[in-house]
């Protein structure tokens, strides 16, 4: 058909071949040019999709979905001190924000007092709070209602430190535990996997873990303690489909270790929740979180014997992907991150948040936050696409990609199996080779144009960027380590001796860390001291560099 | 018969969804007046089999290039050809332009669109007394054949495909006959060249209009002399593309919005075969304009819809055999009104959903409208952030792997189901009034544009239809964070072109030339002849207006 | 070529952040391009870096710095270098260092800054280019 439509100022690309690598997803499937009902042979609605909010809950974990309730807007907001975040936290709020992420800075990350020599030049740095003792947790949370917003901690080798400053916080604003709301991510097998901020070995940090869960199973029932996060994985290099593989793989692995210790797994398994990426390629992901949702509530209740409809819920969080926004052209970023919530509101996530168009410079400046907070905004309430439950549902396209999105993951489950489980796997470097490889591919078809980055290796202009940045303020970090340097001079330090022994007790028993850490954080131990113990105890984690 | 599911099946999942419905709460209840679409169709709370349970694969949704077209009008869709990236650019006198174009092409789009200001559409010079205010204002100012030289100076016409978005007959039938022209003046033979002209009499009498504008009869007219003209002489131009678009713009629903461009392709239609013309000699070169709006699958459903609606109609009604009489083509522009003035950034991150749904929807081509719609034409910043965004969703995103994605989505395909009901009760209510331009001429069409445009202001200004910024998230104190767009100085440009080229044109030229034109509408010959021969006199575009409307006429369009 | 000695490149990451992507990619991009990488892997301080490129024997060493610190790590090297002596040793980095901070470490003595979006071809040419002129 001779369409002059089609005729074109420049050719785009090279000559059509029904080339299959071209046609290939970021998970490496050769997508055909069309998909109809011979493409889901074996579908049955019942068993494969169901209804939403009923079992195996491929449409959706619940039955009206965002009709009924909308996804919570969780953006990130952060701040070098800790009432500045605070203050942040709060604009949020006002602007329409119904859950708050709050990340730590480097040297928190790591364990690290803002006083430590290795801390030097990061303090307040990435946009995140430094937390050294309870006088920071305090100031972080001043004001804010407790107990009618959520509050998303992003923690993870640091969480039962953390975790025991929020306690002890919430108890000064007189909230009783079981009213706090809110998530922790505490994924430590995500961090020997991807984001590498661990400190100790992978046995003893999952024992730190186990003891969060239990703590918060029966104190805290609307908190979930554990955000078993696919996002790092996938910045790492992950494609979406081992995103999604890895994840699951230690979301069963932490039910493992708590049916292990003893936890029956409808006590906490309700409360378990995922982070998931939401990355360019639109159908994948969509497919991607239901293939999630129908591999987890199969698991859970056949292989895991959960009785409860809760444990077999697989719950949500997104994150747009930072790793494909770029540094050219930064407006460009607006339409990635648009498209990119938009499937993850299609593949039916709990919460999400939306970058900065300026991710690729710094942290976001109060005007880039704001964009990224309208987008979901117009979504929500402009584009329709709330108004009925998983849209897509019946799409041979999806529902194929949804397939084959689990098939392979169960391969890979076989395959992690047979290094002797998740953890044996990190030990014996199967990770740290996969996610490379994967990394490395990706950035291979960048540099050979087998993938295109508009701005960057397609449509590259010569401009000169000129957005404002948010600076870090130098004068943050010389105060901070004044103030903590007070901090300690003033307190008991008797007191904070005979705490520090305890800990060094517990850990070394099997009793839960939690009461102990409480105790401690209340009497002003610092995070790093409390950390330095453990790491004197456990010892510290040196993985073998695999590229 | 290729049913999908067999009825014990539907039974069974009608009865658990009952259940389901039962146990779902308020929010679960179907018709809740809370859940519809933008154009008011009621959303349940999921679609399942039941809800496709009549559905046939293969005769309702069949295979992509193939009846009835509804999965795409080609086979391989994007993954042979993605659609073409088609930026609207027009401001200013026609050298500005022409630079805009250029810029456009080298940063990646792949065609020309091209739009014309206010005073042209409407058939005047830019001397006019009434036109001096809008001369280069919301497009390119050309008066003769010189400024159409100069707009496409340096731009390879056989290469380049162009849109000329002329709106309307009064202004089609010259300034599509200057492109012509201009064409043979340079060389180029009629036969190579590739574009489209808008050319819709919907938008002479009831779109943006004003009192004194040719009869409904004159403009159409003027619409099929220039088809036929194309037909004949330029094979691969698509003379028409029926502007779903603005009826939309104007107020319309989704429904209305491909009723009516479908029933002004069934006025042409019959009217070329009342010439003698083959239906397969101009069919295959109908385009249609359509609109993306911001109720995403609705948009989806809308073009699938449109596909099946038109196939049918050519088949039985006009028994057209050739394939690409049969496919619906047609170019999307993502949706002006949706846009906002407040918080500006904010209109990215919508066109890029509108755009996307377009894509999904199947298009052949697609504008993605600036961030600064609401408040300027567009700045070359916000120009090339659409382009890019237009780039974004072809290279990156991989929604282009696979054609008509949607496909089987209970969801979509039950909503394609629903829209096609309404058009073509639509399609018959307008055959039963005698026709589309029988309902232009007694105000039918702007009546139901009126209701509906109301009823959406209304939506908004109570809050029903949430708009980020405007009635919802608002800020207050904003200071504009983006550059406006300053329309160079165009009326004394263009003064000064037109006295010199009307000094050194041939007056006894023009006068031969405006007298066949007369002698023309006197034997109700076709006008586009005898005009692209008249533009080489260097007459002007007002001066061809003025004997059009002597001879035709002029007509107010009523008012609701 | 036969007996030419393959360049030999540290890479590190300084400091406390563990994101490790593209000083991983880009090692094994150098390694395919030719030259000998020793990857330090994380947490290293400066002082261990510049142990390990004397121990290694190293005529460049890359720094990828994401959390904003370069400000105060660059320096640090430098310094380090200069009080063992070491003039020889090319150092060059990459990761978020805004552009209008790449003028002070320059100054100081730094190669060239490599921001995201760098083509790792690039940075391999690089590196030959400015260690042959050394030589």
């Amino acid at each position: 058909m001779n369409n002059p439509d089609y005729m074109e100022a420049r050719e785009y690309g090279e000559d059509v071949s029904l080339d299959e690598e071209r046609y290939s997803n970021l998970s490496g499937f050769h997508i055909k040019p069309l998909y109809g009902p011979e493409d889901i042979p074996k579908f049955d609605y019942g068993t494969d999709l169901g209804l939403p909010g009923e079992y195996p809950f491929t449409r959706g974990i619940y039955s009206t979905m965002y009709r009924g309730k909308p996804w919570t807007i969780r953006q990130l907001g952060s701040l070098g001190s800790p009432s500045e975040a605070n203050r942040r936290i709060r604009q949020l709020i006002q602007m329409g924000s119904t859950g708050v992420s709050i990340c730590l800075d480097m040297p928190t990350i790591m364990g690290r007092d803002s006083d430590d020599p290795m801390s030097e030049g990061e303090v307040g740095s990435c946009g995140g709070v430094a937390i050294d003792s309870l006088e920071d947790m305090r100031n972080l949370m001043e004001g804010l209602p407790l107990d009618e917003i959520s509050i998303n901690f992003v923690s993870n080798s640091q969480s039962p430190v953390i975790l025991a400053m929020f306690v002890a916080v919430a108890g000064e604003h007189g909230i009783p535990l079981a009213k706090l709301n809110g998530t922790m991510q505490n994924d430590i097998l995500k961090e020997y996997q991807a984001q590498k901020s661990y400190y100790f070995p992978p046995r003893p940090s999952m024992r730190l873990t186990i003891d969060t869960l239990h703590f918060c199973s029966e104190d805290m029932p609307l908190f979930n303690p554990i955000s078993i996060s696919g996002y790092h994985l996938a910045s790492a290099g992950a494609t979406p489909v081992q995103e999604l593989a890895f994840t699951l793989a230690n979301g069963f692995t932490y039910i493992e270790e708590g049916i292990k210790a003893g936890l029956s797994v409808d006590s906490f398994a309700p409360r378990l929740s995922f982070f998931f990426k939401a990355h360019n390629n639109f159908f994948e992901n969509i497919a991607k979180f239901r293939a999630a949702r129908r591999i987890w509530s199969r698991t859970i209740r056949e292989k895991y014997k959960a009785g409860d409809p809760r444990s077999w819920r697989f719950r949500v969080h997104t994150q747009t992907s930072g790793s494909s926004l770029t540094a050219q052209e930064p407006e460009n970023n607006i339409m990635r991150v648009t498209i990119q919530a938009l499937s993850a509101v299609l593949g039916g996530t709990q919460s999400l948040h939306t970058n900065a168009f300026d991710e690729a410079f710094s942290i976001p400046t109060p005007r880039s936050e704001k964009l990224a907070l309208r987008a979901q905004q117009i979504i929500a309430r402009e584009s329709g696409v709330i108004n009925t439950a998983d849209p897509l549902g019946g799409s041979y396209y999806i529902e194929a990609l949804t397939n084959e999105m689990e098939s392979v993951s169960y391969e890979y489950f076989r395959e992690i199996e047979n290094l002797g489980g998740v953890i044996s796997a990190i030990e014996k470097g199967f990770y740290q080779s996969a996610i490379a490889d994967s990394a490395f591919k990706y950035q291979e078809e960048i540099e050979k144009k087998k993938r295109i980055v508009v701005g960057l290796n397609e449509f590259v202009t010569d401009e000169e960027v000129d957005i404002e940045l948010r600076e870090p303020d130098p004068e943050f970090e010389k105060q901070k380590v004044a103030d903590l340097i007070a901090l300690k001079k003033n307190r008991d330090l008797n007191v904070v001796k005979t705490c520090l022994n305890e800990v060094r007790q517990v850990i070394q028993g099997s009793d839960n860390v939690m009461p102990v850490l409480i105790k401690a954080v209340k009497s002003r131990v610092t995070l790093g001291e409390i950390i330095n113990v453990m790491r004197d105890i456990f010892g510290e984690f040196r993985e073998e560099s695999i590229y | 018969m290729s049913k999908l599911f067999n009825e014990d099946v539907i039974e069974e999942i009608t009865r658990n969804g009952d259940q389901w419905q039962q146990n779902a709460g308020h929010a679960g209840k179907a018709n809740d007046r809370e859940f519809r679409t933008l154009s008011g169709i009621p959303v349940e709370p999921v679609y399942t089999p039941e809800h496709t349970a009549d559905m046939d694969y293969l005769r309702d949704l069949g295979f992509p290039g193939e009846p009835p077209f509804v999965r795409g009008v080609h086979p391989t869709m994007y993954r042979e050809r993605t659609w073409t990236m088609r930026q609207l650019a027009g401001y200013g006198p026609p050298e500005e332009t022409n630079k805009r174009y250029k810029l456009l092409l080298s940063e990646g789009a792949t065609g020309i669109n091209g739009i014309f200001d206010y005073p042209t559409l409407r058939g005047y010079d830019s001397t006019d007394p009434l036109a001096r205010a809008d001369c280069g204002r919301g497009g390119v100012a050309i008066d003769t054949l010189e400024d159409m030289r100069i707009l496409f100076d340096g731009i390879p016409l056989e290469e380049v495909s162009s849109s000329l978005v002329t709106c309307q007959p009064i202004c089609n039938i010259t300034v599509q006959s200057m492109y012509f022209a201009n064409a043979r003046n340079r060389g180029v033979p009629l036969d190579k060249l590739t574009g489209t002209s808008q050319n819709d009499f919907l938008m002479e009498t009831c779109m943006a209009t004003a009192p004194g504008v040719l009869p409904p009869k004159a403009s159409f007219k003027l619409s099929c002399d220039a088809i036929e003209y194309c037909t004949k002489h330029v094979p691969r131009w698509n003379p028409i593309s029926f502007a779903g678009y603005n009826y939309r713009e104007s107020g319309c629903t989704a429904d209305q919005e491909v009723a009516f461009v479908i029933a002004n392709a069934i006025a042409c239609s019959e009217e070329m075969v009342r010439r003698g013309l083959d239906v397969d000699s101009f069919a295959p070169r109908l385009s249609f304009f359509m609109n993306g709006q911001s109720d995403f699958f609705e948009e989806i459903a809308k073009y699938r819809a449109a596909r099946r609606v038109w196939y049918r109609v050519m088949k039985e009604r006009f028994k057209a055999k050739d394939p690409r009489s049969l496919a619906f083509r047609f170019h999307v522009q993502t949706a002006g009104v949706a846009l906002t003035a407040q918080q500006p950034l904010n209109n990215i991150a919508r066109s890029a959903y509108h755009a996307l749904s377009a894509a999904l929807g199947g298009a052949q081509s697609v504008h993605i409208d600036g961030y600064d719609e609401a408040l300027c034409i567009p700045t070359e910043l916000s120009s090339i952030t659409a382009l890019r965004c237009n780039q974004i969703l072809q290279l990156e995103t991989r929604v282009t792997n696979t054609v008509d994605p949607l496909g089987g989505s209970y969801f979509v395909e039950a909503l394609t189901g629903k829209l096609e009901e309404k058009i073509l009760m639509l399609l018959e209510e307008m055959d039963g009034l005698g026709g589309i331009v029988k309902a232009t001429e007694t105000g039918w069409i702007h009546g139901k544009i009126a209701d509906a445009a109301y009823e959406y202001q209304n939506d908004i200004e109570t809050g029903k239809m949430p708009v980020v910024g405007v009635n919802c998230y608002r800020m207050d104190n904003e200071v504009l964070p983006i550059e406006l767009f300053e329309v160079p100085e165009t009326a004394k440009v263009q003064e000064k072109r037109l006295k010199r080229i009307k000094k050194e044109r041939s007056d006894s030229e023009v006068q031969r030339a405006l007298d066949a034109i007369s002698r023309c509408c006197d034997e109700d010959g076709n006008l586009m002849e005898v005009i692209v021969e008249s533009v080489q006199s260097l007459v002007t575009e007002g001066e061809i207006t003025e004997i059009l409307k002597d001879k035709y006429g002029v007509w107010n369009p009523p008012l609701f | 070529m036969v007996g030419e000695r393959k360049k030999r490149i540290l890479i590190a990451k300084p400091g406390l952040d563990g994101h490790d992507r593209g000083a991983k990619v880009v090692a094994r991009a150098l390694r395919n391009a030719g030259m000998e990488v020793i990857y330090a892997g994380l947490h290293q301080t400066p002082l261990q870096i510049v142990n390990t490129a004397v121990d290694e024997d190293v005529e460049a060493i890359g720094l990828s710095i994401l959390s904003g610190a370069h400000k105060t790590i660059f320096p640090k090297v430098m310094a380090l270098l200069k009080q063992k002596g070491i003039s020889d040793i090319l150092v060059f980095g990459g990761g978020t260092i805004p552009k209008k901070d790449w003028g002070k470490l320059k100054s100081m003595g730094v190669g060239e800054i490599f921001p995201p979006g760098s083509d790792t071809r690039k940075i391999a040419a690089y590196l030959y280019k400015v260690l042959e002129e050394k030589n």
